[in-house]
């Protein structure tokens, strides 16, 4: 049979600890080549609303360790603005539902073993990335946390950073106050610490050991201006990068990695986050494609200022070498990488607690080759 | 609900003849940007026995008249010597059952409609671009088709062949005489045509119009020394789906269907190759023939004899000019454009018929966005 799994039993069998441990062994795979991936890509096409574009979205990768996974997304898009910050909205079937799945196969065999739901790994993946960006180049004393955005990502974020360092205070905005004040109550009540629910932005950078902007804006949330000796910045979103200023200041960027090159094809070996094919005229992608799709994605972030994690783990380079450093951290192209760690992980959690939807697995075989 | 629908419901309700419109209507489409692909991605892992590797293949596209579908392959592949030539086997989960997924969406609202098995399908949308090839490129009299096979593509290649030309006989040779004999029967039944049994490779070019080499040969299999005169040349399978170089020698005018947009910004990223692959360990897959290790798939095969289906469509080249000439067809890396095209048909006829099997929609979709 082939597990059909939900949110809830993600939520319920996986640990930010796990995906943390089982992403870390991803990357450090794909260093000896055991792992692989490609960058995402996207495929865009216009619905008959002209204000909305269908958006088709792959991840994969898999490991010798056993396990392959793609991630797939399937959304109606619509640029929005919201409170002046223009963010992309999407739904998939009505509003308020999303499509995200991801399917694990394994290796040795080529069966299909389980659909999941991508939505809790999804948070876990990006949060667990946060964590461990956190763990290599925020200060070892780091226990202030200055936070722009107060949704699903940043309830993430705070389970990853709490597991590596041993954090006291969360200073948080975001644009709608009901949304940050009750955000900022759960913080207290889950974590015990001390929460600074700030009414301007500038206030959360104050003080603040790790800045960390998990927005969907498609524009940078970030304000350099205000960025402190000693953070260490994290930045999430449509936009995925923080604004000029904060990386003038950067002193070291931390990059988990690059996707490998295809065979014979170098032009791919490049450190892009995404490719868009898109059914579209210039005309039209000129008005709804997002800046981010447009220029095919973005490179590492102060690439000049690069440390590779690779180099970190196997001891040839060093993170952050002092308290007044502005650190940064980026997975890179390597978001294929995360799903067959991440999901063979819950797979087998799942398996083992007797959870999840069956369906026959010959419905998706077949007798016929190609 | 979600439609699974098997190679059983295709085969039922899916004819050549609006296989072969719908892969036009979709080609044209790509012409006028109203539709979108990308290249096929492969993704290889070596398994734990050292002669099989797992790959993952995927084709994906849609377009604005409604559908997105995306081929899934997921199988180990190996490499065998059959009668003296290599041929690729692949299986998964076991021996026998193989892994070819359709997922097909619709792009108003991003739904996952049906998983669809691409058996029948696959077989039908690879004869439907050799239909569509002997359309424009053979001889409007051919009536003698040559035949180097006598497999599943076979026989659905004749399926087209008859859609396009009044053909009178079939010349087949295949290497196991009890298959050839059985495929000659069947296609006398069916095609109420006369076939003649060979041999020997060498008779099926004497006087055939259309030389068709459909086999899995690692190894290609067509002889152009052979090939006549006003003869129009398609190959499917054998040395990675090229004809040979004496073949391409002799050809006065090739058809490139076409070739997949660039990614949106990225002009560089074009390509014209058949797939692109990311391999783990990559030294891994070194003795395999079919598929070698670091090599990029095949392009333009002929860019200084080719026209495409864009120079037909807008009269600026026509196919064929002289009943003499030797021509030659293939898609091109348009793979990703057929399945939307293809599945989509399918899905309206199976749902028409009440036919597949249901799951719920609710399972592929969720209450958490990334």
């Amino acid at each position: 049979m082939t597990l059909i799994i939900n949110n809830d039993v993600v939520a319920q069998v996986l640990s930010m600890e796990d995906a943390m441990a089982a992403l870390e062994q991803s990357y450090a795979d794909l260093v000896t080549c055991n792992t692989v991936c490609r960058p995402r890509i996207d495929l865009q096409i216009p619905t008959s609303d002209a204000n909305k574009t269908y958006q088709w979205g792959t991840m994969e990768g898999g490991s010798t360790r056993g396990y392959f996974a793609i991630r797939m997304k399937s959304d109606v898009l619509t640029q929005e603005n919201r409170g002046g910050i223009p963010t992309e909205e999407k739904y998939c079937v009505r509003p308020g539902r999303w499509c995200g799945l991801i399917l694990l196969t394994t290796i040795e065999t080529g069966e299909p073993l389980a659909f999941l739901n991508d939505g809790i790994l999804q948070h876990m993946r990006v949060g667990g990335d946060g964590g461990i960006g956190t763990k290599y180049m925020a200060r070892k004393d780091a226990e202030v946390i200055g936070m722009l955005g107060s949704g699903g990502m940043s309830r993430s974020h705070m389970q990853s950073i709490t597991c590596v360092r041993d954090i006291k205070k969360l200073q948080v905005w975001s644009p709608t106050k009901a949304n940050r004040e009750a955000f900022g109550e759960e913080v207290r009540a889950t974590y015990g610490i001390e929460v600074l629910v700030c009414d301007d932005p500038e206030q959360v950078y104050r003080g603040a050991h790790i800045l960390a902007a998990l927005t969907d804006a498609t524009v940078p949330v970030t304000d350099g201006a205000f960025v402190e000796p000693g953070t260490h910045v994290v930045v999430i979103g449509s936009s995925g990068a923080p604004d000029d200023a904060t990386i003038n200041k950067i002193d070291l960027s931390l990059r988990f990695g690059n996707a490998p090159q295809p065979w014979g094809l170098e032009e791919f070996g490049k450190a892009q986050s995404r490719l868009t094919y898109a059914a579209m005229t210039p005309e039209i992608a000129e008005k709804y494609m997002s800046p981010d799709a447009k220029r095919g994605g973005r490179g590492a972030v102060a690439d000049d200022r690069v440390v590779w994690l690779a180099d970190i783990i196997e001891g040839r380079a060093e993170g952050r070498t002092n308290d007044d450093q502005i650190t940064y951290s980026e997975r890179g192209n390597l978001q294929g990488a995360q799903f067959h760690a991440v999901a063979g992980l819950a797979y087998e959690l799942a398996r083992e607690a007797g959870l999840g939807n069956e369906i026959p697995t010959e419905w998706l075989l077949q007798d016929i080759r190609d | 609900m979600t439609l699974f629908i098997n190679n059983d419901v295709v085969a039922q309700v899916l004819t050549m003849e609006d296989t072969i419109a719908a892969l036009e209507e979709s080609y044209r489409q790509l012409v006028t940007k109203e539709s979108v692909c990308r290249p096929r991605v492969d993704i290889q892992i070596p398994t734990s026995d050292e002669n099989k590797i797992y790959q993952w293949g995927t084709m994906e596209g849609g377009s604005i008249s409604g559908y997105f579908a995306i081929r899934m392959k997921s199988d180990v592949i190996f490499e065998q010597e059959y009668n003296g030539a290599i041929t690729q086997e692949k299986y998964c989960k076991e021996p026998g059952l193989f892994c070819g997924l359709i997922l097909l969406t619709n792009i108003e609202n991003g739904e996952p409609l049906a998983f669809i098995n691409d058996g029948v399908l696959q077989h039908m949308r690879v004869a439907a671009d050799g239909g569509i090839g002997v359309k424009y490129m053979s001889r409007e009299d051919a009536e003698v088709v040559g035949m180097l096979g006598s497999g599943g593509m076979s026989r659905t290649h004749m399926d087209s062949f008859m859609c396009v030309r009044d053909i009178k006989k079939l010349q087949v040779y295949s290497p196991t005489p009890a298959n050839r004999e059985k495929f000659a029967e069947e296609m006398r039944a069916k095609h109420g045509i006369e076939v003649v049994v060979h041999d020997n490779p060498r008779d099926v070019y004497r006087g055939a119009d259309i030389v068709a080499a459909l086999t899995d040969s690692a190894v290609g299999v067509l002889n152009g020394e052979w090939v006549e005169e006003g003869a129009h040349v398609v190959s499917v399978g054998g040395g990675s789906g090229k004809a040979d170089d004496a073949t391409l020698d002799k050809v006065d005018v090739y058809m490139r269907f076409g070739s997949a947009p660039a990614p949106w910004g990225l002009p560089d990223m074009a390509l014209e190759d058949e797939y692109i692959t990311y391999a783990a360990q990559p030294k891994s897959s070194s003795s395999f023939q079919m598929k070698r290790s670091g090599r990029r798939g095949h392009g333009a095969m002929l860019p200084d004899r080719m026209i495409t289906l864009k120079d037909i469509m807008e009269g600026t080249n026509r196919g064929r000019s002289t009943s003499t000439q030797i021509t030659y067809s293939e898609r091109g890396n348009l793979q990703g454009a057929q399945f939307w095209a293809v599945g989509g048909l399918a899905y309206e006829k199976a749902k028409e018929a009440g036919l597949g099997n249901e799951v719920p929609t609710e399972w592929f979709l969720q209450d958490i966005r990334d």
